[in-house]
């Protein structure tokens, strides 16, 4: 590693390290407010994506941010209780031509506005433009190839955000059903390699890499060991399902069993974690058994953060 | 720069099953309008005949039609088994998910609508369920405790021999099924017939001034003189004392 690069990623592990350890969340469902408010104690954080909160009427309009009043209501008598942190879906930081500053120049303000400690997108692109006339969102994301041209341009967009915003900035790694061929590094490489290089955190989603796993047939516990995991800062959990002969991230109830056990691998490694965060899909709550099963996963990822090693903070 | 031309073939592949079966026939050809690197081009082909690509045309026809459904559940019921062609003409004249939710649930909207009245969708209830969703949809965006602040002085000032319009927050839907019964057949799940169901001239008050959005059955006088005041029309000063008293309509 170059000087330079040495001092950038010590400067950046020191931000992770004073970072708040605030303990199990839960990534907010619209849907469920009387869940929310009944439950509130029983969450440390709450996980936000914060373009559900508002309308994007695209760069051009103005104003292009149209917030939700109801939603919003209801995420200021969250954030009146416990922390709130940002987790966008919008930046489509992977997109080749296109990279959206008014973006993050609005999360920043959402930021400021809610105190996020850390915020997150995701290591994918989910925009393409010209598409067509009115749009450029492609339908769904799709991982990056993890290539070192891909590489840079992401860093550059990281600094940027970075520097924009003020609280530390985590990348997702990626759920993927289409394995490339001849990429230039594996996916740990390129995760590690981008966090080193740019400075951003890593938020590991264990379930994407149980997913991964069972879809592509490799060995979930050595994709982890692979990661640098001083740089992980918020991991999330979930359940998935089947769908055309492939295991999904599907988010369907509760966390799948073996997660849990990549967990505690996770947690005996990774210093700088602060967050243990849940994620269902809303229209699984019925079957998960509502309200109850939902704080039964939740008390599960409250034992595993119990058994973080001492120095861990 | 060669990566947005793969980047684009990859998002093309996922909204397109046909693009993936030209592709694995004949790569050559079907990429020939992508500016491709040859890695590229082997990475593009190699997907398109994977078994998870397959996965990703789900996801993507699920992720278009999701925010759909969840604002218009009965009209999606009413659909059924039209739903899948309904969807396959949608995008082919619409081929990027719109950015603004709204929009995309407007243009939806005018699409189903549109074929109706072209007689390509063929069940009865159809237009007057997704009118009714629709107007539903539209109060519920709307921004409530703000209005509901703004309409108090308007309510204030209203006068039977004044100008009125309506709540902000209310709109009135017409059904020419028994709604009540009608909605719990929705509730329910099932798909028409809806014989059992009485027919007739009905009508629902769509109220969301409240904290949960109320679905009233009213007359047919009082839902005349709404329509009739919503489309700017004089009601008579004892039909608007009626509406007044009730707080349907405001000062315009």
């Amino acid at each position: 590693m170059d000087a330079t690069l040495q001092t950038l990623s010590s400067a950046a592990a020191d931000e992770l390290a004073t970072l708040p350890r605030l303990g199990v969340g839960l990534l907010y469902v619209p849907s469920l407010p009387r869940f929310v408010r009944e439950h509130v104690d029983a969450l440390d954080y709450m996980a936000i994506v914060p373009d559900r909160f508002w309308a994007d009427d695209g760069p051009t309009a103005g104003p292009r941010y149209r917030e939700m009043e109801k939603q919003v209501e209801l995420l200021d008598w969250v954030a009146a209780r416990i922390p709130v942190v940002g987790h966008s879906v919008g930046l489509s930081i992977g997109s080749a031509e296109l990279f959206d500053t008014g973006h993050v120049e609005q999360v920043a303000r959402w930021q400021a506005r809610y105190g996020f400690p850390w915020h997150s997108d995701h290591l994918s692109f989910n925009r393409v433009p010209g598409l067509d006339a009115h749009s450029d969102l492609a339908g769904l994301a799709i991982p990056v190839p993890y290539d070192r041209e891909v590489l840079e341009m992401i860093a550059e967009r990281v600094e940027w955000v970075r520097d924009r915003v003020p609280v530390p900035f985590l990348l997702e790694n990626n759920v993927y059903y289409v394995d490339l061929p001849e990429q230039e590094m594996s996916e740990p490489e390129f995760l590690n390699a981008l966090s080193a290089r740019s400075g951003c955190g890593l938020l590991l989603d264990v379930h994407n890499v149980y997913v991964n796993a069972v879809n592509h047939g490799f060995d979930a516990g050595a994709f982890i060991r692979a990661v640098d995991l001083s740089r992980v800062v918020e991991v999330h959990v979930a359940g998935g399902s089947e769908m055309g002969g492939m295991y999904t991230d599907s988010h369907a109830g509760p966390v799948a069993e073996p997660v849990w056990e990549l967990l505690d691998e996770v947690i005996a490694r990774a210093p700088n974690l602060c967050g243990i965060t849940f994620e269902f899909e809303e229209g699984y709550f019925p079957l998960m058994g509502g309200a109850e099963g939902v704080l039964r996963e939740l008390q599960r990822a409250r034992q595993a953060w119990a058994r973080r090693p001492p120095a861990a903070g | 720069m060669t990566l947005a031309a793969f980047q684009r073939a990859m998002a093309d592949l996922a909204a397109s099953p046909a693009l993936c079966g030209r592709v694995r026939e004949d790569a050559e050809a079907a990429l020939a309008g992508y500016a491709l690197t040859e890695v590229e081009r082997r990475r593009v082909a190699s997907a398109a005949a994977q078994r998870g690509m397959r996965v990703n045309c789900m996801l993507y026809r699920s992720n278009r039609l999701s925010p759909l459904a969840s604002q218009l559940p009965n009209t999606f019921l009413l659909l059924g088994p039209d739903l899948r062609d309904t969807a396959d003409g949608y995008w082919v004249e619409n081929p990027a998910l719109e950015r603004n939710a709204p929009t995309e649930v407007r243009r939806f909207a005018a699409y189903v609508q549109r074929r109706t009245v072209e007689g390509t969708l063929s069940e009865p209830l159809l237009p007057e369920v997704l009118a009714w969703e629709m107007a539903v949809y539209e109060l519920a965006l709307l921004p409530r405790l703000r209005i509901l602040a703004e309409a108090a002085d308007d309510a204030a000032r209203a006068r039977t021999d004044g100008p009125l319009r309506l709540h902000p927050l209310v709109d009135v839907a017409a059904f020419s099924r028994e709604p009540a019964a009608l909605l719990r057949a929705f509730a329910a799940k099932r798909r028409p017939p809806y014989d059992d169901i009485p027919a007739g001239e009905y009508h629902l008050l769509c109220d969301l001034r409240g904290e949960r959005r109320a679905m009233v059955p009213i007359d047919a006088a009082t839902a005349a003189a709404m329509l009739a005041v919503r489309d700017g029309e004089n009601i008579g000063e004892v039909a608007a004392g009626a509406l007044i008293e009730r707080g349907l309509v405001v000062a315009r």
